[in-house]
């Protein structure tokens, strides 16, 4: 559908930068949305610079530098279609956290959020380790394992999430060295969520090649791995076309091999949980027909999101029913 | 006994129409000004108290409300890289939807959508009193301020045009106001606009609220902004001072 002439004098004549916009966003309610959103951005930034004491001459070079971000900014969004989270450089996610994105890592999406504060609140409410008033078992650190990690962001979306006066230790695993940089950065830049029991640490490798088999008491493994299939990236009717161009394909491309892979993992750490993300239902029936899930072992069920697609499989160890039999009520 | 060369102040800005827009200045400029001045700032005529306090922030209890999402169904997840997070929120007695997508983040975009909701049941329930109801009082009275002081200027470029003198500049009559006044109406004004527009009043006062919770403690700092805001009024009374003095 093109974008009518009337629309594009609407928009001149509200703004000179809302027309820049509206190749990719194709409608003036959301061009006007993300316009506002860049001039803030910038503005916060130029900020610091405008405050200082200057002549008058300097404070107009400032601030048609920053008409020229703007510009530029609203150029990269709209005809190049460059993702809004890599020019502002971040992406709100949870409660409070705000993740730095950067080309090369992939964004955090709202689908992963969703169901990363609902596995996390639930396990904070339910879980013995968290209610218990005293450590029945002589577990003494809660172990989270979030693999393909990317920017960190389900591992300090959980840390935020868990903050308690236990003990509890997140391990992100990523293959990318670009996203090792990223989610330590992150971790910097929200190290609110730290706490003296609450650690979060990064490490870089190959899930499929590494050998955690140092790890041997973990209690659940998170993960967002890459699932779009080879058919369905270079589909235009599936895949975005700014996802496409810039984001990163190691992240994207995928298949039911990661989940095998994850379970193996699940194994050999003693994992009493395991949630992913997936991509629908069809890749859920996929999973099970190509037993990944050893049903005799574990109870399994896919999660909903708020958009009515199946996005999640959790599962949970049968004889680890008495800490993770909650999670029946979140599958459907 | 009051002093007559304090009086003289005040009453020359009751007559004059510009600032009785800036009466309410007068409660800040009290922090700042001498303590006889202080003193008569504080009489208890109404003009000097400034407006009636707002009604309190209308609060939602949890159990009313559901949050509604549009069922998309097909693709999303790693293939879709959405940037807007629009929230929608049901009440479930009287089935009001209200939905917010101001902000980048879903829980700020939360947090508005539960207060636009309070207000818009509190304004439903009892359109005077309520806080939304004052807040479109003030902004009708604002706007009525604005529209008679933007025809006093017309009047008086008239005036100046016709090179009259001073005395009968305020004597014109009131010229054709339909090519005189400043539109006050934006170009673009449709509801989706004022929503906006309305959410981000909203966001402004979640933000202050955090702030002043967070802020509690240091009451020092709110009576600097006073002095900031207003430091223009309090500058047209010392001017005002010192023109009676030479008289």
């Amino acid at each position: 559908m093109r974008i009518l002439p009337a629309v594009k004098i609407l928009a001149r004549r509200e703004s000179p930068y809302l027309p820049l916009l509206l190749p990719t966003l194709r409608d003036i309610d959301s061009a006007r949305r993300e316009l506002r959103w860049i001039a803030e951005h910038f503005h916060d930034r130029a900020a610091d610079g405008l405050a200082v004491e200057t002549n008058s001459q300097q404070k107009i070079k400032l601030k048609s530098s920053l008409y020229r971000k703007i510009w530029k900014a609203c150029f990269l969004r709209g005809y190049k279609g460059v993702p809004l989270q890599y020019i502002l450089g971040s992406q709100p996610f949870g409660d409070s956290l705000d993740i730095i994105c950067r080309p090369g890592v992939l964004i955090p999406r709202w689908e992963t959020e969703e169901w990363g504060v609902k596995i996390a609140r639930g396990i904070r409410q339910y879980h013995p380790f968290f209610n218990a008033e005293e450590n029945l078992s002589s577990q003494i650190i809660f172990n989270i394992l979030d693999l393909c990690t990317g920017t960190g962001c389900i591992a300090l979306l959980f840390a935020e999430q868990l903050k308690t006066n236990k003990n509890v230790l997140i391990t992100g695993i990523d293959i990318s060295q670009k996203a090792f940089t990223v989610a330590r950065d992150n971790r910097k830049a929200n190290d609110h969520v730290l706490g003296t029991n609450l650690s979060v640490l990064f490490k870089v490798g190959d899930i499929f090649t590494r050998d955690l088999s140092s790890m041997s008491n973990i209690d659940i493994i998170v993960s967002n791995p890459p699932y779009v299939s080879e058919e369905n990236y270079y589909s235009w009717t599936h895949t975005e076309r700014s996802v496409r161009n810039y984001e990163p394909r190691l992240a994207l491309i995928g298949g039911v091999e990661f989940y095998k892979r994850i379970f193996e993992i699940a194994t050999t750490t003693n994992a009493k949980a395991v949630v992913c993300e997936i991509s629908d239902g069809q890749q859920y029936r996929d999973i099970l027909d190509a037993n990944c899930v050893d049903s005799s072992l574990w109870c399994s069920g896919s999660m909903y999101d708020e958009a009515g697609v199946v996005r999640t499989i959790v599962s949970w160890r049968r004889d680890a029913e008495d800490e993770w039999g909650w999670l029946q009520n979140l599958i459907s | 006994m009051i002093p007559q060369s304090l009086l003289l102040p005040f009453t020359a800005c009751v007559q004059s129409s510009i600032l009785r827009c800036n009466i309410l200045a007068y409660q800040r400029v009290q922090l700042s000004c001498s303590r006889v001045a202080r003193r008569v700032l504080s009489s208890s005529s109404p003009w000097l108290k400034g407006p009636p306090p707002m009604p309190p922030r209308p609060s939602i209890s949890e159990d009313e409300i559901e949050e509604v999402f549009i069922k998309g169904g097909g693709k999303g997840g790693q293939k879709i890289n959405k940037t807007n997070s629009k929230v929608q929120l049901r009440h479930i007695p009287s089935g009001l939807i209200v939905s917010s997508q101001a902000t980048r983040s879903r829980e700020q975009n939360r947090k508005i959508a539960r207060r636009k909701m309070a207000e818009e049941l509190q304004y439903q329930n009892d359109p005077e009193s309520s806080r939304r109801g004052k807040l479109i009082e003030k902004k009708q009275k604002s706007k009525r301020n604005q529209r008679k002081k933007s025809l006093k200027r017309a009047r008086l470029r008239e005036a100046e045009r016709q090179g009259l003198p001073e005395q009968e500049k305020l004597l014109q009559p009131p010229c054709d106001s339909s090519h005189e006044i400043e539109p006050s109406e934006s170009i673009y004004d449709d509801a989706d606009q004022s929503e906006l527009e309305n959410d981000l009043r909203i966001l402004r006062e979640i933000e202050e609220e955090e702030l002043q919770n967070s802020q509690s403690v240091q009451t020092d700092l709110v009576e600097d902004e006073y002095e900031v805001d207003y430091t223009e009024t309090v500058d047209l009374l010392s001017d005002r001072n010192e023109k009676k003095k030479r008289r």
